[in-house]
């Protein structure tokens, strides 16, 4: 069964059809990338997988489950975990405490229990700090495990966030231009990391505008244009698609 | 580590003693009351702390929450039970609900337990709390203050135009709390030292819990609202929830505070559900520095008793003006804040370090 699936799914902001009608599968354990021109409707293909929007029609189904018009915090429940393109990380929390907000379903004691310290609460405290630094480790940041969040580096914000999104534990993981503001390096490291990810048993839907990323890691790959889906294949068709060049590199008119 | 965590509230209930001692022991007893009563102001602040200070939710309604208890146990201890001949007072009666004691011209009466009537005001106040909190915790920023402050003001008016609430009078006459143990809330100066423990043993047990909380599950997924309110949705935690619980919370300390205090002075007012008063309860949260129940408790016991001994006069409203004015002028994220705190640390640091330095080698 796909991890994800999106069904003629679509959202207007006024007159403009911001995604129009979009429908693809996410198959289990397979890294896939959105692309498409700015403006394409990828971010907000994004927001409506995750609920921070909700569609105006279609559907979308996690492990077969509808989760199209839930709230973000009922789509996470769903094993649905996310970062945002324009980070947002807590401010006033260090690292190791923002990955523990992301293990935040692993969890169940609510206010009363964590109030009175029970012994169950204890436990899971416990047990959520060593699960957040095992993810630290696995994104190579444990050293970071104190430091405030919002005072690293940008690239390192980055990398905390993905270790916020993946402490979840989710089964697909939506990375949202993780590459964006990132040097050669550092995109290098970040897809890495995906490949990593992705050996780690976690699925990926990841939306770039790095080229060069997206055709190294992605299995296949989502193309929206103004909207609407264009194209689905793996990286070589894409590439060899007539359509996504003429999109990507404009068409010759006598404008 | 478990020690060092203890260690600061072992250290304040050392404090409490010693400063109890110390006044007995030099004849200034009296510097108590003010002090029990600065004790349950603050438990209404470090509620408020974790609303705002952590959780990011502002409220200029707190005064009502702290009025609901008050004018609730006012209300229902000062019933006369006395002749409950039958229905739901001889009920009250036969249960074991009621207790006795002497008023103001020496007569006995019966009356409600306070302990059935803090249960009440509590459930009360929680009950509002929901009711008003669903609405308006939608709203954020100066929405939220405008809505919450709206909400107190109607409480004001309540108060003062009920004649169930004395008015403009108030209700006074209210009988002792009687605890466990010989153990009274009440206003007698022979229970004047009992009385500064009961407040300093619940400021520190609300002190603990409070602690608890914002180093947790929930108290993280609170602070993580505060930061971002789309990213923790994202993760799970259930935003409009999460608010929801943390703004009953502090009514409910509001609201303990109310019922405690009234017993302790034996009466209530309808300054207590003054919208200046919860203005004070958001300066003195702002002076301790937004999301620190230390700088809180701290503000919140000095400054409750400079305005209670009289130090500020009839400017006292002018102070907490003002205090809000400089600090959201100055430090928006509250005087005593983390950042603040590390900065002047760091500060006393280089001063103490570059005397050691030149002391040690003679040069610079």
């Amino acid at each position: 069964m796909a991890v994800l699936e999106v069904r003629g799914i679509s959202r207007a902001f006024g007159g403009l059809k911001a995604v129009d009608d979009v429908s693809f599968e996410v198959a289990s354990g397979e890294i896939k990338a959105v692309i498409g021109p700015n403006g394409a409707g990828k971010t907000t293909l994004f927001n409506l997988i995750a609920g921070a929007l909700a569609p105006d029609s279609g559907e979308a189904y996690a492990g077969g489950l509808p989760i199209h018009g839930l709230e973000p915090y009922r789509i996470a429940r769903h094993g649905i975990a996310r970062t945002f393109q324009n980070i947002k990380l807590f401010p006033r929390m260090t690292v190791l405490e923002s990955v523990m907000v992301g293990a935040h379903l692993s969890g169940s004691s609510g206010v009363f229990a964590t109030m009175l310290r029970l012994p169950a609460s204890r436990r899971e405290e416990k047990a959520l700090r060593e699960r957040s630094m095992q993810v630290l480790e696995f994104t190579g940041i444990a050293h970071l495990a104190h430091e405030d969040a919002v005072s690293l580096a940008f690239g390192r914000q980055r990398v905390v966030e993905i270790a916020r999104a993946l402490a979840a534990g989710p089964a697909l993981l939506l990375l949202d231009e993780p590459a964006a503001g990132l040097n050669i390096h550092e995109t290098n490291e970040i897809s890495e990391m995906i490949m990593k990810i992705r050996g780690g048993g976690t699925t990926v839907l990841v939306i770039e505008h790095d080229m060069s990323l997206v055709m190294n890691i992605s299995d296949s790959i989502v193309v929206l244009s103004s909207g609407k889906k264009i194209a689905e294949g793996g990286p070589r068709d894409i590439q060899r698609n007539e359509e996504v060049v003429r999109v990507y590199l404009g068409e010759e008119d006598d404008a | 580590m478990r020690f060092m965590k203890h260690a600061p509230v072992a250290g304040l209930a050392a404090a409490i003693v010693i400063f109890q001692l110390a006044t007995t022991l030099l004849g200034r007893e009296f510097y108590l009351t003010q002090l029990t009563m600065a004790a349950y102001y603050c438990l209404v602040i470090l509620g408020l702390t974790v609303l705002m200070g952590y959780a990011g939710q502002i409220s200029m309604g707190h005064a009502a929450f702290f009025a609901m208890g008050g004018y609730t146990t006012a209300v229902l201890t000062k019933l006369d039970l006395s002749a409950a001949a039958g229905g739901l007072p001889r009920l009250v009666v036969d249960l074991g609900l009621s207790v006795t004691s002497v008023n103001a011209f020496g007569v006995e009466v019966r009356h409600l337990s306070p302990w059935v009537s803090l249960v009440v005001a509590v459930l009360l106040t929680t009950t509002v709390a929901f009711l008003i909190g669903i609405p308006i915790l939608r709203l954020k920023g100066h929405y939220l203050a405008m809505a919450t402050l709206g909400f107190g003001i109607i409480v004001y008016r309540i108060v003062l135009g009920t004649s169930l609430f004395g008015e403009a009078d108030g209700i006074s006459d209210i009988p002792a709390f009687t605890l466990a143990g010989g153990l009274a809330v009440s206003g007698d100066p022979e229970l004047r030292v009992q009385n500064f423990y009961i407040a300093a043993v619940l400021l520190l047990a609300g002190l603990v819990l409070l602690l608890n909380l914002i180093d947790s599950r929930s108290g993280r997924a609170l602070r993580a609202i505060h930061g971002s309110e789309e990213a923790a949705n994202a993760m799970g935690v259930d935003t409009a929830g999460f608010k929801l619980m943390v703004f009953v919370l502090s009514a409910v300390f509001a609201c303990v505070a109310g019922v405690f205090l009234t017993h302790f002075n034996g009466g209530v007012g309808p300054s207590e559900a003054d919208v200046m008063k919860s203005v004070t309860y958001v300066a003195i949260v702002a002076v301790g520095g937004m999301a620190n129940l230390w700088g809180a408790l701290a503000m919140g016991i000095v400054l409750n008793y400079l305005s209670l001994r009289g130090y500020f006069g009839s400017y006292d409203e002018l102070v907490f003006g003002g205090i809000l004015i400089v600090i959201m002028l100055f430090f928006p994220e509250g005087l005593l804040s983390a950042r603040n705190l590390k900065n002047l640390k760091g500060a006393a640091v280089r001063l103490v370090r570059g005397k050691g330095g030149e002391g040690a080698d003679g040069r610079p």
